[in-house]
C-alpha cells in the first residue's frame, strides 16, 4: 500500500512533548520506519508565529527531501501580511507548492466570505486543495465555504468519531469536501462512510509528530473496503488532488 | 519473523495471537451515531482483526440506565460464548440495595468478569462512599474494576480495596493523565494502565511501558463507542519489544480476568 500523509509538521512548535520530534530528519526517519512514502507538511512558525515566516522555513527545512512535500498556510491579505489572492497562488505555483492550509480560529479571521472570499476563490480556481482542522471552524462554516466556492477541494483534518450526523449531510450537499481520517475513529467509519460516499472522499493523515500514524493505517488496511478503496484513502486521492492544480 | 508492526501495515488477522480487548461496551449512544454497535456487529469487526475476546459495558449502563446496560451485555455473551465478557456496570445515583442485587445477580451468572463505573458520565466520584458496596464487591471476589474518572478520585480505593484490580480508563490519553496514573501505579500494585482513548499521543504508549511496566498496561478500545482498529495499530507500530506488544495486547487481561480456559 502507497500512503501519502496529508498531514505532518515540522519545526519547532510551543509545546512538545516528550519523545515527539520537530526536524525534517526525523520527520522523514519516523515516515521511513512506518511504510510511509510521502507527506504533505506544515510548519509550525507559520501556525505558531507568522505565516510568512514558516512558509519561507518550510521551502529550507524541506529541500532536498523528495518524500516532503510542502503545504503553505494562508490567510486573507486585507492587513497586508500576505499577498493578494491571486499573487500568492502565483507565489505558490513557482515554489512547487500545491496545497494550501487555513487556521482561522488560531489566526483571528472569519471564514466568511466579506473576510476570506477572494481568497477562497483564488484557491478554487487555480484548484489548490485546502487543508481546515475541524476544531478551526464548524459544521455551518464549511456549508457555507463548500456553498460559495462549489468547486474548492476542501480537506476537512482531525474530523472525530462525533461527526456522522453532521458530516453526512454536507457530504451530500458537496461533491468536493473530503475528510482526513486519523480521528474519524468511528466503528466501522471508514466503511461505512465509503459504501455511502465512495472512498475519494477520505485521506489518510497521521497528525505527526504530536500523533502516532500506526493508528490510521491499522484503521485502513483492516477496514471492511476494497484494496482498491484502501488504496485512494492511503494516498491515491491525495495524489489526484495535488495532481490537478496546474 | 515477520513483525507484529508489519503484519498489521498488511492488515493479517491477527487470529494466531491472544488479542482480548480490556474496554467495550456494546449498543447505541444518545450523543453521535455508532454503527453496526450490536453484540453481532461488534463480533464482525474482532474477527476481521483476530481479536479473541472482549470485555465489555453497555452503553445504557454507563449511561441512562444501568439494569438495561448489563441485561445487553448477558444476552451477548450469551450469544457469543467465550467471545464477550461483561463488566457490571453500576450507577452511584440509584439506592444502594439496587447495586448490590444487581452485582449479586450478575455475578452468578458467570457471564460477568469485572466491574464498570462512569464517574464522569454519572457525575459522582470513584471514592464516593455510593460507590462503596461496588468496591466492597470487587475487593472481595478479587474483581478488576474499570473506572472513567480521575487518578486522584481512584487512589484512595485502590489503597483500601486492595483485593479490586484498579483499570484507570484512558489512562494515556494525555501526558498529565499518564503521569498521574504512572505514579499511582508505582505506589499500588493493583493498579493497571488502559491504553483506550481516539487521540493517539505519539510516544505515549512507549511512555507508559517505560514507567510502570508492560505487565501493567491493557488493551482497551471502547469497541463498539470507538473503532478498535487504530489501537491495534498504536500498539503494533509502537517502540517497544515484540513480547510487550504481545503482554499489553492480550496477555495481561487474560491472567487478570481469569479468561484462560474460558476463551472461544
Amino acid at each position: 500500500m502507497d500512503f501519502f500523509d496529508c498531514n505532518c509538521m515540522v519545526g519547532r512548535w510551543g509545546q512538545p512533548l516528550p519523545g515527539q520530534f520537530h526536524s525534517a530528519a526525523d520527520l522523514e526517519r519516523e515516515l521511513e520506519r512506518c511504510g510511509i512514502a510521502r507527506a504533505l507538511v506544515f510548519h509550525a512558525l507559520a501556525k505558531e508565529l507568522d505565516p510568512e515566516t514558516g512558509n519561507a522555513a518550510l521551502a529550507e527545512d524541506l529541500s532536498g527531501r523528495e518524500r516532503l512535500s510542502p503545504c503553505w498556510i494562508v490567510m486573507p491579505h486585507h492587513t497586508g501580511e500576505m499577498p493578494a489572492p491571486e499573487e500568492l497562488c502565483d507565489r505558490m505555483t513557482q515554489q512547487g507548492v500545491r496545497a494550501a492550509r487555513l487556521f482561522p480560529q488560531a489566526h483571528s479571521y472569519s471564514l466568511e466570505e466579506w473576510c476570506c472570499g477572494a481568497l477562497l476563490a483564488a484557491l478554487e480556481r487555480r484548484r489548490i486543495p485546502v487543508f481546515l482542522d475541524h476544531d478551526q471552524t464548524n459544521w455551518s462554516e464549511v456549508d457555507a465555504v463548500c456553498g460559495a466556492h462549489p468547486a474548492l477541494r476542501l480537506v476537512l483534518l482531525r474530523v472525530n468519531y462525533r461527526a456522522h450526523r453532521s458530516l453526512y449531510p454536507l457530504f451530500e450537499r458537496h461533491p468536493n469536501l473530503h475528510v482526513e481520517i486519523g480521528l474519524f475513529v468511528a466503528h466501522n467509519g471508514i466503511a461505512d462512510c465509503a459504501r455511502r460516499y465512495g472512498a475519494q472522499r477520505m485521506l489518510f493523515g497521521s497528525g505527526l509528530p504530536h500523533f502516532t500514524p500506526g493508528g490510521p493505517m491499522a484503521n485502513i488496511m483492516y477496514a471492511d473496503a476494497s484494496d482498491a478503496d484502501k488504496a485512494l484513502i492511503a494516498g491515491g486521492n491525495l495524489r489526484r488532488l495535488l495532481g490537478e492544480v496546474p | 519473523m515477520t513483525s507484529l508492526m508489519e503484519r498489521v501495515r498488511a492488515g493479517e488477522r491477527l487470529d494466531d495471537l491472544l488479542v482480548i480487548d480490556a474496554h467495550a461496551h456494546m449498543g447505541r449512544w444518545f450523543n453521535f451515531h455508532v454503527p453496526d454497535g450490536d453484540a453481532a456487529g461488534m463480533i464482525r469487526t474482532m474477527d476481521r482483526i483476530g481479536i479473541k475476546a472482549c470485555v465489555s459495558s453497555g452503553h445504557a449502563g454507563i449511561g441512562p440506565d444501568f439494569i438495561l446496560g448489563n441485561d445487553d451485555v448477558a444476552r451477548g455473551a450469551q450469544a457469543f460464548p467465550g467471545r464477550i465478557f461483561g463488566y457490571i456496570a453500576v450507577n452511584p445515583n440509584y439506592p444502594a440495595q439496587e447495586m448490590r442485587e444487581e452485582l449479586e445477580r450478575r455475578w452468578t451468572t458467570g457471564c460477568f468478569v469485572g466491574i464498570k463505573f462512569h464517574a464522569d458520565m454519572h457525575k459522582y466520584p470513584s471514592d464516593g462512599a455510593r460507590y462503596a458496596p461496588a468496591w466492597e464487591f470487587a475487593h472481595e471476589h478479587d474483581l478488576p474494576l474499570l473506572s472513567h474518572d480521575s487518578v486522584g478520585h481512584l487512589a484512595g480505593p485502590a489503597e483500601r480495596y486492595t483485593g479490586a484490580k484498579v483499570l484507570i480508563a484512558h489512562a494515556i490519553s494525555s501526558l498529565d493523565m499518564l503521569e498521574a496514573a504512572a505514579e499511582l501505579a508505582s505506589r499500588r500494585p493493583n493498579v493497571y494502565l488502559d491504553i483506550c482513548g481516539s487521540p493517539l499521543v505519539f510516544g505515549a504508549l512507549e511512555m507508559a511501558v517505560e514507567k510502570v511496566g508492560a505487565g501493567r498496561v491493557l488493551f482497551g478500545t471502547d469497541l463498539p463507542f470507538i473503532d478498535p482498529r487504530p489501537q491495534v495499530g498504536r500498539v503494533a507500530f509502537a517502540k517497544i519489544a515484540e513480547t510487550d506488544k504481545l503482554r499489553i495486547l492480550g496477555e495481561n487481561a487474560a491472567a487478570l480476568f481469569g479468561l484462560e480456559g474460558r476463551l472461544a
